[in-house]
Protein backbone atom coordinates (compact mmCIF):
# COMPACT_ATOMS: atom_id res chain seq x y z
CA UNK A 1 0.00 0.00 0.00
CA UNK A 2 1.23 3.49 -0.79
CA UNK A 3 3.28 5.16 1.98
CA UNK A 4 1.27 8.39 1.70
CA UNK A 5 -2.00 6.47 2.17
CA UNK A 6 -0.63 4.76 5.29
CA UNK A 7 0.75 8.05 6.68
CA UNK A 8 -2.55 9.78 6.06
CA UNK A 9 -4.46 7.07 7.92
CA UNK A 10 -2.00 7.09 10.82
CA UNK A 11 -2.29 10.89 11.06
CA UNK A 12 -6.07 10.65 11.20
CA UNK A 13 -5.89 8.12 14.02
CA UNK A 14 -3.73 10.61 15.95
CA UNK A 15 -6.19 13.45 15.23
CA UNK A 16 -8.92 11.34 16.84
CA UNK A 17 -7.28 12.18 20.19
CA UNK A 18 -8.71 15.68 19.79
CA UNK A 19 -12.16 14.25 20.50
CA UNK A 20 -13.47 13.73 24.06
CA UNK A 21 -12.46 10.35 25.49
CA UNK A 22 -15.96 8.91 25.65
CA UNK A 23 -16.75 9.89 22.06
CA UNK A 24 -13.45 8.47 20.86
CA UNK A 25 -14.04 5.19 22.71
CA UNK A 26 -17.52 4.81 21.23
CA UNK A 27 -16.97 5.99 17.67
CA UNK A 28 -13.20 6.21 17.13
CA UNK A 29 -12.88 2.85 15.42
CA UNK A 30 -15.82 3.53 13.09
CA UNK A 31 -14.50 7.00 12.25
CA UNK A 32 -11.04 5.60 11.45
CA UNK A 33 -12.69 2.93 9.28
CA UNK A 34 -14.71 5.49 7.31
CA UNK A 35 -11.67 7.72 6.84
CA UNK A 36 -9.68 4.74 5.58
CA UNK A 37 -12.39 3.95 3.02
CA UNK A 38 -12.54 7.60 1.90
CA UNK A 39 -8.75 7.80 1.76
CA UNK A 40 -8.34 4.73 -0.43
CA UNK A 41 -11.14 5.88 -2.74
CA UNK A 42 -9.55 9.34 -3.00
CA UNK A 43 -6.18 7.78 -3.87
CA UNK A 44 -7.72 5.38 -6.40
CA UNK A 45 -9.56 8.26 -8.13
CA UNK A 46 -7.06 11.13 -7.93
CA UNK A 47 -3.79 9.83 -6.56
CA UNK A 48 -1.75 12.09 -4.28
CA UNK A 49 -3.86 15.13 -5.10
CA UNK A 50 -6.96 13.23 -3.95
CA UNK A 51 -5.31 12.37 -0.63
CA UNK A 52 -4.23 15.98 -0.10
CA UNK A 53 -7.70 17.35 -0.87
CA UNK A 54 -9.32 14.79 1.44
CA UNK A 55 -6.73 15.58 4.12
CA UNK A 56 -7.56 19.29 4.07
CA UNK A 57 -11.32 18.64 4.17
CA UNK A 58 -10.89 16.13 6.98
CA UNK A 59 -8.72 18.51 9.00
CA UNK A 60 -11.52 21.08 8.91
CA UNK A 61 -14.05 18.35 9.77
CA UNK A 62 -11.97 17.21 12.77
CA UNK A 63 -11.56 20.70 14.22
CA UNK A 64 -15.21 21.60 13.79
CA UNK A 65 -16.71 18.30 14.98
CA UNK A 66 -14.21 17.79 17.85
CA UNK A 67 -14.94 21.35 18.97
CA UNK A 68 -18.68 20.65 18.83
CA UNK A 69 -18.26 17.47 20.88
CA UNK A 70 -16.24 19.31 23.55
CA UNK A 71 -18.86 22.08 23.73
CA UNK A 72 -21.66 19.47 24.04
CA UNK A 73 -19.75 17.71 26.82
CA UNK A 74 -19.12 21.00 28.65
CA UNK A 75 -22.80 21.98 28.37
CA UNK A 76 -23.85 18.56 29.68
CA UNK A 77 -21.48 18.86 32.66
CA UNK A 78 -22.64 22.42 33.35
CA UNK A 79 -26.32 21.38 33.46
CA UNK A 80 -25.41 18.49 35.78
CA UNK A 81 -23.56 20.80 38.15
CA UNK A 82 -26.49 23.28 38.10
CA UNK A 83 -28.73 20.46 39.28
CA UNK A 84 -26.25 19.53 41.96
CA UNK A 85 -26.13 23.16 43.12
CA UNK A 86 -29.92 23.25 43.28
CA UNK A 87 -30.09 20.05 45.35
CA UNK A 88 -27.48 21.33 47.82
CA UNK A 89 -29.24 24.71 48.11
CA UNK A 90 -32.45 22.83 48.86
CA UNK A 91 -30.59 20.77 51.48
CA UNK A 92 -29.37 23.96 53.15
CA UNK A 93 -32.87 25.43 53.14
CA UNK A 94 -34.38 22.23 54.59
CA UNK A 95 -31.68 22.16 57.29
CA UNK A 96 -32.47 25.76 58.24
CA UNK A 97 -36.21 25.08 58.40
CA UNK A 98 -35.65 21.92 60.47
CA UNK A 99 -33.36 23.81 62.86
CA UNK A 100 -35.84 26.67 63.20
CA UNK A 101 -38.76 24.30 63.86
CA UNK A 102 -36.65 22.41 66.40
CA UNK A 103 -35.65 25.52 68.35
CA UNK A 104 -39.28 26.68 68.52
CA UNK A 105 -40.97 23.33 69.17
CA UNK A 106 -41.76 21.91 72.59
CA UNK A 107 -42.42 18.40 71.21
CA UNK A 108 -40.12 16.15 69.23
CA UNK A 109 -42.77 15.30 66.58
CA UNK A 110 -42.45 18.51 64.55
CA UNK A 111 -38.65 18.45 64.02
CA UNK A 112 -38.76 14.67 63.50
CA UNK A 113 -41.46 15.09 60.83
CA UNK A 114 -39.23 17.69 59.14
CA UNK A 115 -36.24 15.32 59.23
CA UNK A 116 -38.23 12.44 57.75
CA UNK A 117 -40.00 14.49 55.07
CA UNK A 118 -36.99 16.52 53.92
CA UNK A 119 -34.61 13.54 53.88
CA UNK A 120 -37.16 11.54 51.87
CA UNK A 121 -37.55 14.36 49.33
CA UNK A 122 -33.78 14.76 48.95
CA UNK A 123 -33.32 10.99 48.49
CA UNK A 124 -36.06 11.04 45.86
CA UNK A 125 -34.45 13.94 43.98
CA UNK A 126 -30.91 12.60 43.87
CA UNK A 127 -29.88 9.05 44.66
CA UNK A 128 -26.16 9.68 44.51
CA UNK A 129 -24.72 10.70 47.94
CA UNK A 130 -28.20 10.71 49.51
CA UNK A 131 -26.47 9.64 52.74
CA UNK A 132 -24.50 12.90 52.86
CA UNK A 133 -27.61 15.07 52.62
CA UNK A 134 -29.36 12.91 55.23
CA UNK A 135 -26.46 13.56 57.61
CA UNK A 136 -26.75 17.32 57.01
CA UNK A 137 -30.48 17.23 57.78
CA UNK A 138 -29.97 14.98 60.83
CA UNK A 139 -27.18 17.17 62.22
CA UNK A 140 -29.25 20.33 61.72
CA UNK A 141 -30.93 19.48 65.06
CA UNK A 142 -27.83 19.59 67.30
CA UNK A 143 -26.46 22.40 65.14
CA UNK A 144 -29.62 24.46 65.77
CA UNK A 145 -29.05 24.24 69.55
CA UNK A 146 -25.47 25.37 69.23
CA UNK A 147 -26.48 28.19 66.90
CA UNK A 148 -29.27 29.24 69.28
CA UNK A 149 -26.81 29.39 72.19
CA UNK A 150 -24.34 31.28 70.03
CA UNK A 151 -26.86 34.04 69.19
CA UNK A 152 -28.30 34.05 72.71
CA UNK A 153 -31.62 32.60 71.70
CA UNK A 154 -33.37 30.34 74.19
CA UNK A 155 -34.75 27.13 72.59
CA UNK A 156 -38.24 26.22 73.76
CA UNK A 157 -37.35 22.79 75.12
CA UNK A 158 -33.61 22.10 74.91
CA UNK A 159 -32.34 18.61 75.83
CA UNK A 160 -29.87 18.14 78.65
CA UNK A 161 -27.11 17.20 76.23
CA UNK A 162 -27.87 18.67 72.76
CA UNK A 163 -25.16 16.56 71.11
CA UNK A 164 -27.21 13.44 71.81
CA UNK A 165 -29.71 14.64 69.24
CA UNK A 166 -27.12 13.68 66.63
CA UNK A 167 -28.76 10.24 66.84
CA UNK A 168 -31.49 11.76 64.64
CA UNK A 169 -29.13 11.15 61.70
CA UNK A 170 -30.41 7.55 61.79
CA UNK A 171 -34.06 8.30 60.90
CA UNK A 172 -32.75 10.85 58.37
CA UNK A 173 -30.73 8.12 56.65
CA UNK A 174 -33.69 5.73 56.68
CA UNK A 175 -36.00 8.36 55.16
CA UNK A 176 -33.39 9.37 52.55
CA UNK A 177 -33.00 5.80 51.33
CA UNK A 178 -36.74 5.30 51.34
CA UNK A 179 -36.75 8.21 48.87
CA UNK A 180 -34.01 6.50 46.86
CA UNK A 181 -36.00 3.24 46.71
CA UNK A 182 -39.13 5.10 45.55
CA UNK A 183 -37.13 6.96 42.87
CA UNK A 184 -35.75 3.64 41.61
CA UNK A 185 -39.32 2.44 41.23
CA UNK A 186 -40.40 5.62 39.43
CA UNK A 187 -37.65 5.62 36.76
CA UNK A 188 -38.69 2.41 34.89
CA UNK A 189 -42.32 3.59 35.10
CA UNK A 190 -41.35 6.92 33.49
CA UNK A 191 -39.51 5.04 30.72
CA UNK A 192 -42.54 2.83 30.11
CA UNK A 193 -44.85 5.84 29.89
CA UNK A 194 -42.55 7.68 27.49
CA UNK B 1 -39.29 10.46 25.67
CA UNK B 2 -41.66 12.40 23.41
CA UNK B 3 -42.70 10.73 20.17
CA UNK B 4 -44.04 13.86 18.57
CA UNK B 5 -42.21 14.72 15.34
CA UNK B 6 -43.02 18.45 15.25
CA UNK B 7 -40.55 19.69 17.91
CA UNK B 8 -37.67 18.22 15.90
CA UNK B 9 -38.50 20.11 12.70
CA UNK B 10 -36.93 21.58 10.67
CA UNK B 11 -34.25 18.94 10.36
CA UNK B 12 -30.70 19.85 9.43
CA UNK B 13 -29.69 18.72 5.91
CA UNK B 14 -27.29 16.15 7.39
CA UNK B 15 -29.99 14.54 9.56
CA UNK B 16 -32.57 14.53 6.78
CA UNK B 17 -30.23 13.01 4.23
CA UNK B 18 -29.02 10.35 6.65
CA UNK B 19 -32.66 9.42 7.28
CA UNK B 20 -33.25 9.27 3.51
CA UNK B 21 -30.16 7.07 3.12
CA UNK B 22 -31.65 4.64 5.65
CA UNK B 23 -35.17 4.78 4.21
CA UNK B 24 -34.98 1.55 2.24
CA UNK B 25 -32.26 -0.45 3.97
CA UNK B 26 -29.84 -0.49 6.87
CA UNK B 27 -26.35 0.79 6.14
CA UNK B 28 -22.98 1.33 7.82
CA UNK B 29 -21.29 4.73 8.09
CA UNK B 30 -19.35 4.70 4.84
CA UNK B 31 -22.36 3.42 2.89
CA UNK B 32 -24.47 6.23 4.39
CA UNK B 33 -21.91 8.79 3.19
CA UNK B 34 -21.86 7.27 -0.31
CA UNK B 35 -25.67 7.26 -0.47
CA UNK B 36 -25.88 10.90 0.66
CA UNK B 37 -23.32 11.88 -2.00
CA UNK B 38 -25.39 10.06 -4.64
CA UNK B 39 -28.68 11.63 -3.46
CA UNK B 40 -27.25 15.16 -3.56
CA UNK B 41 -25.13 14.77 -6.71
CA UNK B 42 -21.95 15.21 -4.68
CA UNK B 43 -23.14 18.50 -3.18
CA UNK B 44 -23.53 17.35 0.42
CA UNK B 45 -20.27 15.97 1.64
CA UNK B 46 -19.33 15.55 5.28
CA UNK B 47 -16.39 14.02 7.06
CA UNK B 48 -16.32 11.12 9.53
CA UNK B 49 -16.45 13.54 12.47
CA UNK B 50 -19.64 15.23 11.29
CA UNK B 51 -21.15 11.88 10.29
CA UNK B 52 -20.67 10.21 13.66
CA UNK B 53 -21.53 13.36 15.61
CA UNK B 54 -24.84 13.42 13.74
CA UNK B 55 -25.35 9.66 14.15
CA UNK B 56 -24.77 10.02 17.90
CA UNK B 57 -27.43 12.75 18.18
CA UNK B 58 -29.84 10.77 16.02
CA UNK B 59 -29.37 7.70 18.25
CA UNK B 60 -30.10 9.80 21.33
CA UNK B 61 -33.21 11.26 19.65
CA UNK B 62 -34.31 7.71 18.71
CA UNK B 63 -34.41 8.56 15.00
CA UNK B 64 -32.12 5.64 14.17
CA UNK B 65 -30.85 2.55 15.97
CA UNK B 66 -27.80 0.39 15.68
CA UNK B 67 -28.58 -3.09 14.41
CA UNK B 68 -25.42 -5.17 14.40
CA UNK B 69 -21.77 -5.34 13.43
CA UNK B 70 -20.85 -7.34 10.39
CA UNK B 71 -18.49 -7.10 7.41
CA UNK B 72 -19.57 -5.53 4.14
CA UNK B 73 -18.70 -8.05 1.43
CA UNK B 74 -18.40 -5.22 -1.12
CA UNK B 75 -15.56 -3.61 0.84
CA UNK B 76 -13.46 -5.87 3.04
CA UNK B 77 -13.91 -8.34 5.86
CA UNK B 78 -13.73 -5.79 8.67
CA UNK B 79 -16.79 -5.63 10.89
CA UNK B 80 -18.83 -2.44 10.50
CA UNK B 81 -21.64 -0.98 12.60
CA UNK B 82 -24.97 -0.93 10.77
CA UNK B 83 -27.80 1.51 11.42
CA UNK B 84 -31.47 1.58 10.52
CA UNK B 85 -34.31 4.08 10.84
CA UNK B 86 -36.71 3.63 13.76
CA UNK B 87 -40.48 4.01 13.40
CA UNK B 88 -40.19 7.39 15.06
CA UNK B 89 -37.40 8.33 12.64
CA UNK B 90 -39.68 7.38 9.75
CA UNK B 91 -42.43 9.63 11.13
CA UNK B 92 -39.99 12.53 11.53
CA UNK B 93 -38.59 12.07 8.02
CA UNK B 94 -42.13 11.98 6.65
CA UNK B 95 -43.05 15.16 8.56
CA UNK B 96 -39.97 16.92 7.20
CA UNK B 97 -40.74 15.77 3.65
CA UNK B 98 -44.28 17.14 3.99
CA UNK B 99 -42.95 20.42 5.32
CA UNK B 100 -40.60 20.76 2.34
CA UNK B 101 -43.34 19.74 -0.11
CA UNK B 102 -45.58 22.45 1.33
CA UNK B 103 -42.79 25.02 0.91
CA UNK B 104 -42.20 24.04 -2.70
CA UNK B 105 -45.93 24.51 -3.36
CA UNK B 106 -45.84 28.16 -2.28
CA UNK B 107 -46.08 30.63 -5.22
CA UNK B 108 -42.84 32.55 -4.43
CA UNK B 109 -40.95 29.26 -4.34
CA UNK B 110 -42.44 28.16 -7.66
CA UNK B 111 -41.46 31.49 -9.19
CA UNK B 112 -37.90 31.00 -7.91
CA UNK B 113 -37.76 27.57 -9.52
CA UNK B 114 -38.89 28.91 -12.89
CA UNK B 115 -36.46 31.83 -12.65
CA UNK B 116 -39.24 34.38 -12.28
CA UNK B 117 -39.34 37.41 -10.01
CA UNK B 118 -40.34 37.09 -6.38
CA UNK B 119 -42.59 40.17 -6.64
Amino acid sequence: MNRLVRLSERTYRLLLYLYPVEHRRTYGRSMAQVFRDLNRTAYAQNGRRGILALGLQTLADVFISAGAEHVALFTRRLSMSKRSLFIWSLTGLFALITGYVNVNANEVQAPLACILLFSFILGLLQRKTAWLRAIVIGLSIPASYFLAFAVNLKPVDPPHLPITTAVLVIPALVAAYAGVVVSLGITPLQRRIS
Amino acid sequence: MTHDAEPLLPLTPAVFHILLALADQERHGYAIMQEVLAQTDGKLRFGPGTLYGTIKRMLIANLIEETDERPDPALDDERRRYYRMTDFGRRVASAEAQRLAHLVDLPPFRRLLTGGSLL
